[in-house]
């Protein structure tokens, strides 16, 4: 179990800060420019295009790295691309009072990244999780022990109970976590000027 | 403008993964991959041959010459005379079977004497070398095809391997019953010739002997480099062509022209049949739950928050297990409902991004932490960055509805795609990479359309209080 945990955990890590690196920078260029949207726009067809559950076999043995590494590795690309699109978007939709509550906004920007970098977090364990159990269930590479596997293949409901109430606890434990991470990288929020 | 050349960017992009990411056989790997920098064709193989022949007994050899047959015959029988008298009678040895084959000996008895069957060969090329030129060849499929077979069928039959080039290219397109009639003549010589069978009945429709005609095309792309020169221009195709993308994009091509009937393009759209109703139920119900969470943050900013957090958590930890892994054997309503449920997964987290960021980012713009702006503000905004959200919840939903597919036993896209997976089925896999692509393209179009249109909407300012 412990083995399990800790190679989801791992993947899930892996997972988090490649879609941080890869959404944040691919986010940054679909905002600046033309072109860097365009891009954004295409990563997100080959996202769609290549689901995970495709593209994992796929990458598994093209790569034949760890089982962990390479869910890692996927995932973080994949949400690393919905990452670009939630910060281009986002962004495109802001609110823009004037320049009064802009310069109120300024050092409150990263802030407005926290809810996609957060979810982002979320999901990512997500996504894990259930591609470990899809994979497993359906018999496709990579072949791993994980709390995804064990919770394809659990029959008896102790252990079924045992990886939901983990998965539960890492869901929940992220999510307050990357808060709190989030919170105590931007500071006290800035004071915005009188009219 | 630039659909096109992405298509082909994304195929030759996926394809290359399929072609290192799925277990295949070495007849396969033989072939290049993108690029055949030395494309072969009859010309290199019957001189192989020919060389092996030379340097003594060689059964593989003998074996590879009569397969080659007619084609070969151009290359092999002028250089018969600049051959040792030991080689000579190998090489009339091994052409025994393309002379029983195609008929040509009156008398047989001289193919198994090795000095007459030499003589036999020189005297056949002297006779009977004007015929095997391309122009002969085309006029006489030309007539078979438009008349009769009983006029030119025993002539191409005894120019073997050398006629099937032309044989395949006159098959054309088949949309009439005339066309019906000229395949069923020209694939009934193809067939004798490289002894398969391609039968078009009598009473056959334009879709049946469509279907023939894909097969006999199937089996040329994986052929033609033995029974074909390149020279000149066809060496420059060959180098991409003589490839697995090479193939696999012709044969696309042919199907998506109408050319060729497209077995997987028809199993794809039966089966599009169970998969689009689920995928629309995840999305439709993924995006109300949407709404419903950024409503609900709007309602209660702080309980709100805490149960949806709290929703999230039982969505993933129970429904992954419940609906996807061991649901019972569903019927198609049953999986719909599933879908629906499955769209908890795909709502909850949206709508706790959605709602939060919304909220977080009108409390500052308002400068008061304490008052949550209007339900109705939030929720425009929610309905707002729906278009952001959708491209992304699409191919999330398509994981989870071919993992229900497969567990629920539906005969969706889902399970053809996993048994693709296990047995390397990289026409299947490009189709569906393919079509996924150009679906997630279009629900991106639509998406930022709606985008743009919200944007250029004159935006109401949140109320901000003045002081």
């Amino acid at each position: 179990m412990l083995n399990a945990l800790l190679a989801t955990l791992g993947a899930t890590v892996l997972a988090v800060v490649c879609a941080l690196l890869v959404g944040v920078a691919l986010g940054g260029l679909a905002l600046g420019f033309l072109e860097g949207s365009r891009l954004s726009a295409r990563l997100v067809e080959l996202r769609g295009a290549l689901p995970t559950l495709i593209a994992a076999p796929l990458l598994d043995g093209w790569l034949h790295l760890p089982a962990p590494v390479t869910l890692g590795l996927l995932v973080g690309a994949h949400q690393g691309f919905a990452v670009s699109r939630w910060v281009r978007g986002l962004r495109l939709l802001e609110p823009t009072p004037g320049p009064d509550h802009a310069r109120a906004l300024r050092p409150r920007r990263w802030l407005g990244l926290s809810p996609p970098v957060r979810t982002t977090i979320a999901l990512c364990a997500v996504h894990v999780v259930t591609l470990e159990a899809l994979l497993s269930a359906l018999q496709l590479p990579p072949f791993t022990v994980s709390l995804g596997s064990l919770m394809a293949q659990a029959l008896a409901p102790a252990a079924r109970f045992g990886a939901v109430v983990a998965l539960c606890c890492l869901f929940v434990l992220l999510d307050q976590g990357a808060e709190r991470w989030a919170r105590s990288w931007v500071g006290p929020p800035a004071e915005a000027s009188p009219p | 403008m630039w659909v096109l050349p992405l298509l082909v960017i994304g195929s030759i992009l996926t394809f290359a993964l399929l072609a290192v990411g799925l277990p295949t056989s070495p007849e396969q790997r033989a072939v290049p991959l993108f690029f055949n920098p030395d494309p072969r064709g009859i010309r290199h193989h019957a001189a192989e041959a020919l060389d092996a022949l030379r340097a003594g007994e060689d059964p593989r050899a003998a074996e590879q010459l009569a397969r080659l047959g007619g084609a070969a015959l151009p290359h092999v029988l002028p250089q018969l005379e600049h051959l040792a008298n030991d080689a000579q009678r190998r090489v009339a040895r091994a052409l025994a079977p393309v002379a029983r084959r195609t008929g040509v000996a009156r008398d047989e008895a001289v193919l198994d004497d090795p000095d007459a069957s030499v003589r036999f060969w020189k005297r056949f090329w002297q006779d009977r070398s004007l015929d095997f030129q391309p122009t002969v060849v085309s006029r006489l499929v030309r007539r078979v095809a438009a008349r009769s077979e009983a006029l030119g069928s025993a002539d191409l039959l005894q120019l073997d391997t050398y006629a099937l080039p032309e044989l395949v290219r006159q098959l054309g397109s088949i949309r009439h019953q005339n066309d019906v009639t000229r395949a069923r003549r020209l694939l009934h010589i193809a067939g004798d010739i490289t002894e398969r069978r391609w039968l078009v009945a009598d009473d056959a429709s334009p879709e049946e002997a469509r279907r023939a005609v894909t097969e006999c095309r199937r089996w040329w792309d994986e052929h033609r480099a033995l029974y074909t020169d390149v020279i000149g221009m066809s060496r420059l195709t060959a180098t991409l062509t003589q490839t697995r993308y090479g193939r696999w994009a012709l044969r696309t091509l042919r199907e998506v022209t109408g050319l060729d009937t497209s077995f997987v393009g028809q199993d794809l759209a039966r089966r599009a049949r169970v998969t689009g109703p689920l995928l629309l139920c995840c999305m439709i119900g993924a995006w109300l739950l949407a709404a419903a969470g950024a409503a609900l943050l709007a309602a209660a900013p702080r309980r709100g928050g805490l149960l949806l957090r709290g929703a999230s958590a039982l969505a993933i930890a129970a429904l992954i297990p419940a609906a996807v892994l061991w649901p019972p054997r569903l019927g198609l309503e049953g999986a719909m409902a599933a879908a629906c449920a499955l769209s908890v997964l795909l709502g909850a987290l949206p709508a706790l991004h959605l709602g939060r960021g919304a909220l977080a980012e009108l409390l500052v713009a308002g400068g008061d932490k304490g008052s949550p702006p209007p339900l109705g503000t939030l929720l425009r905004r929610a309905l707002a960055a729906a278009p952001v959200w959708a491209p992304l919840a699409f191919a999330e939903a398509i994981t989870l509805v071919f993992a229900l597919e497969w567990s629920s036993g539906l005969g969706g896209v889902g399970p053809r795609t996993v048994l693709a997976l296990q047995r390397g089925d990289v026409a299947w896999l490009m189709a569906v990479c393919l079509t996924l692509g150009v679906a997630t393209a279009v629900v991106q179009i639509v998406a930022d359309a709606a985008l743009a249109r919200s944007l250029r909407r004159p935006a109401k300012a949140p109320e901000v209080s003045p002081c």
